[in-house]
């Protein structure tokens, strides 16, 4: 399939991807990295998104940052990997996250303190089993349903390096996946919640993330307590597990779906669990605390009152990937 | 299951087994610490530490000597440490003691020596870190510093500016002091780093002899004018 993007930002990403040899300037580069469309429309709508997130970046830090783009899934030359002090990642994940080809590469530039943001379903790496018995197989020739052992975890490519990079990551068994509508009453006082009001949106907030041992060097940006009705969709990979019932119906304890973290190699990291739906762009105190986290993590300056900007409905509609419209419902 | 996987999953288990929050305060009483309880309180659910004018001289408080809130929990090594703080006078001074030592007992309270995570209601110390009762400024707010032996004389410090964390205005910028900031302290090894409202403020590697690897924390109470400092949520993560 050929994906057309406006000419104005394959031109653009052309010439900044032809541009490795230039001094770096006194603005620190963001690279923004869309994968391939995947859902329905309107749902991780990745090169809309980061093309979004890219125009708020140049109307509203054009001094602080230059932006660089790698839409549809292209990974992008080595030479603008190595020059980025953040790399933004939006897209699905998984065994197919395209950042798992590149885990050394990545691992070079987290070593020298490049920033790393992961936008939704790009918190999650891949996934093996660790900790859980052999498994068994029953009298009826079937598996054994087996209880998650308490001390899992996973092995899966990028898992660790997830972990280590962005402060926690999604895993399966013990992070969940349900749409809820979360509010978002206080903020921590942390520059990426300058200027950030409180704010509601129902989206796939993904919960009950595997962040780093004892939280350290984690800040979390956003939390809230979910509604009982996330922890009733039974047991799964993604859909729930016995700490994260616990958790929400016993502890009552506020779940984390953004976060800091301040690496031990001086580079910074961040994790954003929605995004599931284009329109969340839309809504100004979600956008503006992603745009202040990608200039947080590329270290420059966010302004007092976070990264202004404005986006019309016309904006929200534009380069969308083309998808087929749903089925109509079978008669 | 193949090599690399099972030793790996062998380093998964072994991680998750420790590195368990602390919380070090109650909120209600100062249960586990150690320090002239005219000076410290309970208010409100937070640590209040206050010093009232002297008679004799109002612009002073009749404190002799800095003195300290000691917890009584343990020698931290590695660790990190998180806490919000907040000063209402108009004039203050504290600061966070970690890897610290007890030295004596005061006229005014025990006096502390040692790592000191600085912050004050002027502009120009909070977030550096200090040593108090030693080598006195390590780092100044936004450096990256290196503290070695003089290779002339290996009991002389030498502090090496290696490079820059922040930008020490704007750093000053993200604190109201009369408001709760949240203070974070990673010690590991001989590499300290302090945190103020998520801004990096300092990060040292000290590799002078006279660092220490481990000791008290202590909350810090500053002689000079009356001042009113208060600490909550405080939180000791271990590192092992």
């Amino acid at each position: 399939m050929k994906i057309k993007y406006p000419a104005s930002f394959s031109v653009l990403s052309f010439v900044l991807l032809g541009s490795c040899a230039q001094a770096a300037a006194a603005p620190r580069n963001v690279l923004l990295i869309a994968g391939k469309p995947s859902h329905g429309p309107g749902q991780h709508e990745h090169n809309a998104g980061v093309q979004l997130l890219a125009k708020c970046l140049k109307e509203g830090a054009a001094e602080s940052v230059n932006v660089e783009l790698a839409l549809g899934g292209k990974w992008p030359e080595d030479c603008v990997i190595e020059k980025a002090d953040t790399i933004v990642i939006y897209s699905d994940g998984g065994g197919g996250h395209p950042a798992l080809p590149h885990l050394e590469q990545l691992d070079a530039q987290m070593k020298r303190g490049c920033g790393l943001v992961c936008l939704h379903y790009a918190v999650e790496p891949a996934y093996a089993k660790v900790g859980w018995p052999e498994p068994e197989i029953g009298a009826d020739g079937k598996p054994v349903k087996q209880v998650p052992p308490p001390e899992r975890g996973s092995s899966g490519a990028g898992a660790q390096e997830f972990k280590q990079w962005l402060g926690g990551y999604f895993e399966q068994h013990w992070s969940v996946n349900p749409h809820w509508e979360a509010s978002f009453k206080e903020f921590p006082k942390h520059p990426v919640s300058n200027g950030v009001k409180p704010f509601s949106t129902t989206d796939e907030w993904y919960y009950h993330m595997r962040f780093r041992k004892g939280m350290v060097r984690v800040t979390p940006i956003l939390s809230d307590l979910p509604p009982a009705s996330t922890t009733e969709r039974g047991e799964g990979p993604h859909a729930g597990n016995p700490e994260q019932k616990r958790e929400v119906l016993e502890e009552l304890k506020p779940q984390h779906v953004a976060w800091a973290v301040d690496r031990e190699d001086g580079g910074r990291g961040f994790g954003f669990t929605g995004g599931h739906f284009h329109k969340g762009w839309g809504n100004d105190d979600q956008r503006k605390l992603v745009l202040n986290a990608i200039l947080w993590t590329a270290k420059a300056k966010v302004p007092a009152q976070g990264v202004e900007s404005k986006v019309t409905p016309e904006e929200l509609e534009a380069n969308l990937d083309p998808k087929q419209p749903p089925k109509p419902a079978a008669k | 299951m193949n090599k690399p996987l099972s030793i790996l999953a062998f380093a998964v288990m072994a991680g998750s087994a420790f590195a368990q929050e602390k919380n070090l305060f109650n909120g209600k009483d100062l249960a586990g610490w150690e320090g002239n309880m005219a000076l410290w309180s309970v208010k409100d659910g937070v640590i209040h530490g206050e010093t009232k004018p002297d008679e004799a001289n109002p612009k002073k408080s009749a404190l002799r000597h800095n003195t300290f809130l000691v917890w009584k929990g343990g020698n931290p090594g590695d660790f990190e440490l998180k806490l919000k703080f907040r000063i209402t006078s108009e004039w203050g001074n504290s600061g966070i003691q970690y890897r610290s030592k007890v030295e004596s007992e005061g006229a005014d309270g025990p006096i502390v020596s040692g790592y000191q995570a600085d912050f004050e209601a002027g502009k120009t110390y909070s977030g550096i870190l200090y040593e108090e009762r030693g080598r006195g400024i390590l780092a100044k707010r936004g450096d990256q510093v290196v503290v070695k032996p003089d290779p002339a004389d290996a009991s002389k410090v030498v502090k090496e500016v290696t490079g820059s964390v922040g930008d020490s205005q704007a750093i000053q910028d993200g604190i109201t002091i009369s408001e709760w900031n949240e203070y974070r302290v990673i010690a590991h090894g001989n590499h300290l780093e302090h945190f103020i409202n998520g801004m990096k403020t300092i990060d040292v590697t000290d590799q002078h002899e006279k660092g220490a690897k481990e000791g008290v924390l202590a909350l810090q109470m500053h002689a000079g004018p009356p001042m009113v400092v208060e600490f909550k949520d405080i939180k000791l993560t271990e590192i092992k």
